[in-house]
């Protein structure tokens, strides 16, 4: 900072009156420069004052000309010399452009730049100020609730069927209160957390070593490619055969659900690392084992965040349905018991809180992707 | 060339428009306006087996109503269609309850206990011809099971189908044995993931209809318990429905619709009528043998099983099986049944039919 401004105020010191006469007595670097004396903006200082000063920044010499500061008079001075011969509009048509170092600019500088701008933004309108707003986001979930309000108050449907989202309000507290709604979401979400955490850790276990073997790749490729296009709804009735309608059966569907998406995002993930990477981690005389863990696991991490955020999601519906068809708890066996009561605003607790769980997850592992991948942005800035 | 393209166009939108005319007008001939004030047809809803291939096969006293054509033509007379709505096995109480309430079906031959549901939150449908005794319910256990009958249960888990009729009888059997609700752990799966959960030792019982025959024929499962035997008053019922606005609205198609039934119940229901009946249910998907184990062995006679008359004992069974949904906690509020028949068709029916004094009260 402090070289900056010792540069800006640079050619506002008087040596531009002295520079001709030195440009005379030594030979210089060829310059595509008019012999005469620039026609810099010598005769007017209060101008200079509510100018912006043009870039005087990407002046190679400043440092010399800092070193030679004494000698200013008699050595020349090359700056003036790179400076175009600018004349008073084109400096102001310049100070717009982005500076490269981040200039201490005077207050009134700015204002020419930002007025254009402001201007399109208010002829816009209301629609653009709305979007601009931080809160614009709960337009469609409001615009929903007020369909939804709307289609049960004029009865659109018959009161059975459509719930109004008071009742539904009203019917989850009596289920928070009477602790069958935590009951219900507690075994859920271990089921959950249990199934994901197997699938998505044997996931990436696979998934790598399928990208890296190609052994291991020619054996198995085509069994898992056929295995990952079966839909984990329609093994449900195998898994039950299989498992029992216990909580292996759930977890094993919550595993698979899982498995599949993340076995094949890492497997992606390192199929499309660059060769030359690798090459260059050889070179270097790293082991196997160092290119894997130095090389292929930092660089499949944001492929891998991907992949396990799709899953969680994914495996969550998997999930609920799987609690729909079998199951003597959690949140899908809930719905389910109530549509058998025909108690539909409790299967609208249930489908209301399902979307928003799935949402929740979706958002927190948005979340700790952005977080692990801060390095990535930081790095983006920096450049 | 011209002239014969000119010619051969004006010869085709001559058949084009011959044809257009002939297709309307034989549509306007075929489905003849209803007679004013009256509906484009008549829905009812009705159990169908195995309805591949795109063809619904009923099952039920509605297959033989549908069988014998005989409503289908007096709606007919009356311009008024007659659709047939057919619903799965795995979840007959909901779809038609959801479809009752949509309005998209006027009648329905289903359940006791999903009517009491349907009813106890805010439906209004009524019990318009008595579906008599048909249907038995049996306790399955896993083939190599050591459990003998409902007592060895206690602890264990049972699979049954929550809200469906037979749940009505499942509690009549806890009750009888001196068990609670509690005593037992309810899985509540549909049949199809009932059946299979006993296949792979994850349920101790099955409560199930006739397909129990199905698993024993596989030796997956032992019929332990039948409700062929026990007091009338356990069985599950399964009659014809009709929504109250239908009735109210629409009397005379109502009687039409009633009386249908009861003219089947009666053809069903004489000697002869067995055989036919069984060869109607084997034609609907299920296997001769199941059925003729099904009917097999049942306390009440044939004819009486086929009764459709709203006796003290179908109300009595009504009053009870509500009350049992209200302490089992399947509906919110108590439900009085007495609001729920409409004797007068029936009477109307026998009336018509001059069958008044063919089933005994």
């Amino acid at each position: 900072m402090s070289t900056n401004s010792v540069i800006a105020t640079q050619p506002r010191s008087p040596q531009p009156s002295h520079s001709p006469s030195s440009q005379q007595s030594l030979p210089l670097p060829p310059q595509p420069m008019p012999p005469q004396p620039l026609p810099l903006p010598q005769p007017q200082p209060p101008q200079q004052q509510s100018l912006p000063l043009p870039a005087p920044a990407p002046l190679p010499p400043s440092p010399q000309q800092q070193s030679h500061l004494p000698s200013q008079q008699s050595l020349p001075l090359p700056a003036p010399a790179l400076l175009p011969p600018l004349p008073q509009q084109s400096l102001q048509q310049v100070h717009p452009l982005p500076l490269p170092l981040p200039l201490p600019l005077p207050q009134h500088v700015g204002q020419p730049a930002t007025a254009p701008g402001r201007a399109p933004s208010a002829r816009a309108g209301l629609v653009a100020r709305w979007l601009a707003w931080r809160w614009s986001g709960w337009t469609s979930p409001l615009l929903l609730l007020a369909l939804w309000s709307a289609a049960t108050s004029l009865g659109w449907a018959p009161e059975q069927i459509l719930v109004s989202p008071l009742q539904v309000l009203h019917t989850t507290w009596e289920l928070i209160e009477s602790g069958e709604l935590r009951q219900h979401l507690e075994i859920s979400v271990l089921r959950l957390a249990g199934g994901f955490a197997i699938g998505a850790v044997a996931g990436i276990g696979f998934g790598l070593l399928l990208g890296l073997s190609p052994g291991l790749r020619a054996y198995t490729a085509p069994t898992f490619n056929v295995l990952r296009q079966l839909p984990s709804v329609a093994l449900i009735p195998l898994f039950i055969l299989l498992f029992g309608i216990g909580e292996s059966f759930k977890i094993f569907i919550v595993v698979k659900a899982t498995f599949f998406i993340v076995a094949l995002a890492v497997h992606d993930a390192v199929a499309g690392l660059s060769e030359r990477y690798i090459e260059v981690a050889r070179v270097y005389g790293f082991t196997r084992w160092q290119i894997v863990r130095r090389v292929v696991l930092p660089g499949i991490v944001p492929a891998t965040l991907t992949g396990v955020r799709i899953a969680l999601s994914r495996s969550w519906m998997v999930l609920v349905g799987a609690e729909l068809l079998a199951a003597d708890s959690g949140l899908g066996q809930m719905m389910e018991m109530a549509r058998q009561m025909f108690r539909l605003d409790i299967v609208m607790v249930g489908v209301v809180l399902t979307g928003g769980i799935g949402y929740a997850l979706d958002r927190g592992l948005r979340w700790l992707e952005a977080h692990l991948m801060r390095w990535q942005r930081g790095d983006r800035e920096n450049t | 060339m011209f002239d014969s393209f000119v010619v051969k166009r004006r010869g085709a939108l001559a058949v084009l428009a011959l044809s257009l005319f002939s297709l309307t007008g034989a549509a306007s001939v075929a489905s003849a306006a209803p007679a004013a004030g009256l509906p484009d047809s008549v829905r009812i809803a009705a159990v169908a087996r195995n309805a591949t291939g795109g063809k619904a096969l009923f099952a039920g006293s509605s297959a033989l109503v549908a069988s014998q054509g005989w409503l289908a033509a007096e709606l007919g007379k009356l311009g008024v269609k007659l659709e047939w709505l057919p619903v799965t096995t795995n979840s007959v109480a909901v779809q038609v309850n959801e479809a009752f309430a949509n309005k998209s079906i006027d009648f329905a031959q289903y359940g006791d206990l999903p009517s009491i549901i349907a009813n106890a939150s805010g439906l209004k449908t009524r019990l318009v011809v008595p579906g008599g005794s048909l249907n038995n319910t049996y306790l399955v256990v896993p083939f190599n099971s050591t459990a003998r009958s409902i007592n060895d249960l206690k602890g264990k888990k049972i699979a049954l189908h929550r809200g469906r009729p037979w749940e009505y009888p499942f509690s009549r059997l806890l009750a009888a044995n001196g068990l609670k609700s509690t005593d037992v752990r309810l899985l509540n799966l549909n049949p199809q993931a009932g059946a299979a959960a006993l296949a792979s030792g994850s349920a101790d019982a099955f409560f199930t209809l006739s397909d129990a025959f199905l698993l024993e024929d596989k030796k997956i499962g032992r019929v332990i318990w039948a409700s062929k035997t026990p007091p009338q008053d356990w069985k599950m019922r399964a009659e014809l429905w009709g929504s109250a606005d239908f009735l109210a609205k629409y009397p005379q198609l109502a009687q039409l619709v009633a009386t249908a039934y009861v003219r089947a119940h009666q053809i069903a229901s004489v000697d002869s009528g067995r055989d036919e009946y069984i060869q109607a249910e084997a034609a609907a998907g299920q296997p001769e043998s199941v059925v003729r184990r099904e009917l097999d062995g049942d306390t009440r006679a044939w004819k009486a099983r086929w009764s459709p008359l709203l006796t003290a004992e179908v109300k009595a069974h009504y009053a009870a099986e509500a009350l049992y949904a209200k302490q089992s906690g399947l509906i919110a509020k108590p439900l009085d049944t007495s609001t729920l028949y409409v004797p007068q068709f029936v009477d109307q029916a026998l009336v018509q039919l001059k069958l008044q004094q063919y089933w005994a009260p």
